[in-house]
């Protein structure tokens, strides 16, 4: 704590940070994603952990995804992904450097539309190559 | 000597990474999570759609192999930036280096567990 003080340097007070403004909330929600994320990255990981490890292995790795609490909280990472992916390609066009047609600039809506289209694509992509398989 | 030289940043190599994810979170993370985490394990997906054969084909593929690395280190690389970052903001002391050793460190770790995975695999 002395080193807060004494350092000079300014550091972000948490007091009453619950009446802070919304757009605050909703900064740290999308920030917060990066929590779930991670957690999802870890659940990857310990996938392929168990591919390496083998057959039983991997057969535990699936039992495990499918006890109920693991199926709550891969709900609640999905939902935190979807909040990571909207506000991800809503800030795109602020992000990248400016698009133009000829001399006509590229609209912020059809950057975030295009977003949109790729991520419909690729979800789609995603689901038809795992699934399926076919015993 | 170099008193009034700017100090070069780690930012933008480390932006790269976290934006790189972050765009691969976004593009791909909801459908990952819907066939991994629900879909799979609750039947939907399909009778055998993520049997370990199965999935040893998809993933040992050259092109498999590729693509899970980046895709898993890149994820980590995006969470630990923010989660870095977001340390700021709880009012962490985040200009120590050893904040930002140890997120980064552990987003490196990640990535060469995840090489290291794929090569035995």
């Amino acid at each position: 704590m002395s080193l807060r003080q004494q350092d000079g340097r300014y550091h972000r007070p948490m007091g009453r940070w619950y009446l802070r403004p919304a757009y605050l909330f909703r900064y740290t929600l999308r920030e917060l994603t990066a929590v779930f994320v991670l957690v999802f990255a870890l659940i990857l990981l310990a996938g392929l952990a168990a591919l390496v490890a083998g057959p039983e292995a991997w057969a535990g790795f699936l039992g495990l995804l499918s006890h109920p609490l693991m199926i709550g909280l891969s709900a609640v990472l999905l939902l935190a992904a979807l909040y990571n992916s909207i506000t991800w390609f809503l800030v795109a066009p602020k992000a990248m450097p400016a698009i133009f047609i000829g001399t006509r600039p590229v609209s912020d809506r059809v950057i975030v539309v295009v977003h949109l289209v790729v991520f419909a694509i690729l979800s789609v992509l995603i689901v038809a190559l795992l699934a399926g398989g076919g015993a | 000597m170099s008193a009034h030289r700017p100090r070069r940043s780690h930012e933008p190599v480390v932006w790269l990474l976290f934006a790189a994810g972050g765009m691969i979170a976004a593009m791909l993370l909801p459908a990952l999570i819907v066939v991994i985490g629900l879909a799979g394990p609750t039947g939907l997906l399909g009778e055998g759609s993520l049997d370990y054969e199965r999935v040893l084909g998809l993933v040992g593929h050259p092109i498999g192999r590729l693509t899970v690395l980046a895709v898993v280190s890149l994820l980590f690389w995006h969470a630990m930036h923010r989660i870095f970052h977001g340390l700021h903001d709880l009012g962490v002391s985040t200009h120590l280096d050893r904040y930002r050793i140890l997120s980064y460190g552990c987003a490196l770790l990640a990535t060469v567990v995840t090489a290291g995975l794929l090569v035995v695999l």
